[in-house]
């Protein structure tokens, strides 16, 4: 086996070790999400916008945004928060909801849903009009116990509406479909004896709207084209050592985190669509990344892994071997609106967030990567 | 804690550290309820007790005297303990001279737990699990987001 590097950054805010890393589509910038449960937005590497104490008891582990309101889950608890009108600060939005969750998704009505293990689904209205207050409801799926694990939205399909995923542990995959934000009647389970689902992913295509790709903890994945109407095709590539941790979908590749490194699997979710089977055999293409990460995030086209000392991030462009030698900006910082920092919203309860000064490092650094010889994945 | 756990068994051997008594509570061995934590029916008791004789050696107690322990694979990796894939066991601070019991704790803050005691692990737990060599950073950081290790 080959081994070559892969060069990208290693991203440190003084003071805080980062949990979590999205998009902020108010300032059109990185979100970042700390062990310590704050919650900023970079504008550039001296200021953000945010709060300087914690806006979430414990490590912040997912972010969602849905209009003018972001959803914020520890495993403490579940909290709202609302953009100031015309502006790129925000506030909190009522109460928390007193138990954690493992994530938050949008949802197309402009609210939430966010997986309680087996308590089941927190959903989360945002109500219009004069009281503008919200709606927390908890929902469980039948009257069995489910592992409400990892969710992702798939898209909006004819009368089914907005169908979400969920990778339910030993109970399988589940979807279910959202009209308003109520969970429709029927819920689609999908039993997969024997393996320990923990993550779901869109394949984010137009053309497939319900694609979808499971991860369980052995390293297997599952592919469908439209998975409410085709059974999945799964496989695992030999290659792939540790737990399996996370999963990750962008430009047609798969990204797996386990807990010795990152699998990178060219074109592979590419060529499912294409194809809409595995078929008998598989030839991939791609490399795995020496590094120890416990979580991985999507954000402004690199992926960013939560790390020990720092929180490393490489280009997908880099990772997936399309470019070797160019250099990443170093933040997308820019932002528009005003610097208002009243807010008058009712249901609005607390202050709202400001500029503050930081400091974020980006330096340089190479990981040890391995190519992924070609045909190296078992077709179950 | 009261003897109601009469219809448990005590495990014959005590803690090494400090000589604490364990119960095999039913509460949590198929009598509870359907959303009662519940050890894996994997574990066979000594496996069990020895969850709990860990959290005694290491001393892994929260501000309440409430002790936590982990199963730990030959290899180190953390075994799953509970039948809803729960990594971490409480064990509620027990009065003296009574035996202590236990049960896997959620990764998640429960509102409506049916054990009032069930809380996420604190985080101090989880930085002295790093410390006593038990759980790596990684792992650590994992927990401490509701994921599974």
């Amino acid at each position: 086996m080959n081994e070559s590097h892969v060069s990208g950054h290693v991203n440190r805010l003084a003071g805080e070790e980062i949990s979590w890393v999205g998009e902020s589509p108010w300032t059109g910038g990185l979100c970042l999400g700390t062990y310590s449960g704050r919650l900023i937005m970079p504008v550039d590497e001296r200021t953000a916008v945010g709060f300087d104490h914690p806006i979430a008891n414990g490590a912040i582990n997912d972010v969602a945004f849905a209009g003018n309101l972001m959803g914020v889950s520890t495993r403490s608890e579940v909290v709202v928060f609302e953009r100031v009108p015309s502006s790129v600060h925000f506030a909190r939005r009522g109460e928390p909801f007193g138990g954690g969750s493992h994530g938050i998704v949008a949802t197309a009505a402009g609210g939430f849903v966010a997986p309680l293990g087996p308590d089941g689904l927190l959903l989360i209205e945002a109500k219009e009009g004069p009281d503008r207050h919200l709606k927390m409801r908890v929902g469980q799926i039948g009257q069995e116990v489910v592992n409400c694990y990892k969710l992702a939205r798939l898209g909006v399909e004819g009368i089914r509406g907005e169908v979400i995923a969920c990778a339910a542990r030993h109970e399988g995959l589940l979807f279910f479909s959202l009209d308003r934000g109520e969970v429709q009647p029927t819920i689609v389970r999908l039993v997969l004896p024997g393996f320990d689902l923990v993550d779901v992913c869109s394949l984010r295509s137009p053309q497939w709207p319900l694609a979808a790709a499971a991860l369980g903890t052995d390293g297997s994945v599952f592919l469908s084209r439209n998975i409410l109407e085709v059974a999945p095709d799964s496989l695992r590539l030999d290659v792939l050592t540790g737990r399996a941790y996370s999963l990750l979908s962008a430009r047609g590749h798969l990204f797996l985190l386990t807990s010795d490194g990152m699998v990178v699997v060219n074109d592979l979710a590419k060529q499912f669509l294409a194809s809409g089977t595995l078929g008998d055999y598989v030839h991939v293409s791609g490399s795995t990344i020496l590094m120890q990460a416990a979580d991985a995030f999507l954000a402004d086209d690199e992926v960013f892994f939560d790390c020990e000392g720092g929180t490393p991030s490489i280009a997908i462009d880099r990772l997936v071997g399309n470019i070797q030698n160019s250099q990443s900006p170093i933040l997308p910082g820019s932002f528009e609106g005003s610097m208002a920092t009243d807010s008058v919203n009712t249901g609005v309860i607390s202050a709202s967030s400001r500029i503050l000064p930081i400091h974020l490092d980006r330096s340089s650094a190479d990981w040890a990567s391995a190519p992924i010889s070609r045909g190296s994945a078992a077709i179950r | 804690m009261a003897t109601g756990e009469s219809a448990g068994l005590v495990h014959p051997v005590q803690t090494a550290n400090h000589q604490y008594q364990y119960l095999f509570h039913p509460k949590h061995h198929g009598r509870g309820g359907p959303r009662e934590a519940q050890w894996s029916k994997e574990l066979r008791r000594d496996q069990e007790f020895a969850v709990f004789d860990l959290a005694d050696i290491h001393d892994l107690l929260d501000g309440k005297g409430h002790l936590y322990g982990l199963r730990l694979a030959p290899n180190r990796e953390i075994l799953e303990l509970g039948t809803l894939g729960q990594q971490v066991a409480m064990f509620p601070r027990a009065r003296p001279d009574e035996p202590w019991h236990g049960y896997p704790l959620s990764p998640l803050r429960r509102v409506s737990p049916p054990h009032p005691e069930e809380r996420d692990v604190p985080t101090e737990v989880l930085r002295r699990m790093v410390e006593r060599g038990l759980l790596n950073e990684i792992e650590r950081r994992r927990l401490e987001k509701g994921r599974r290790a």
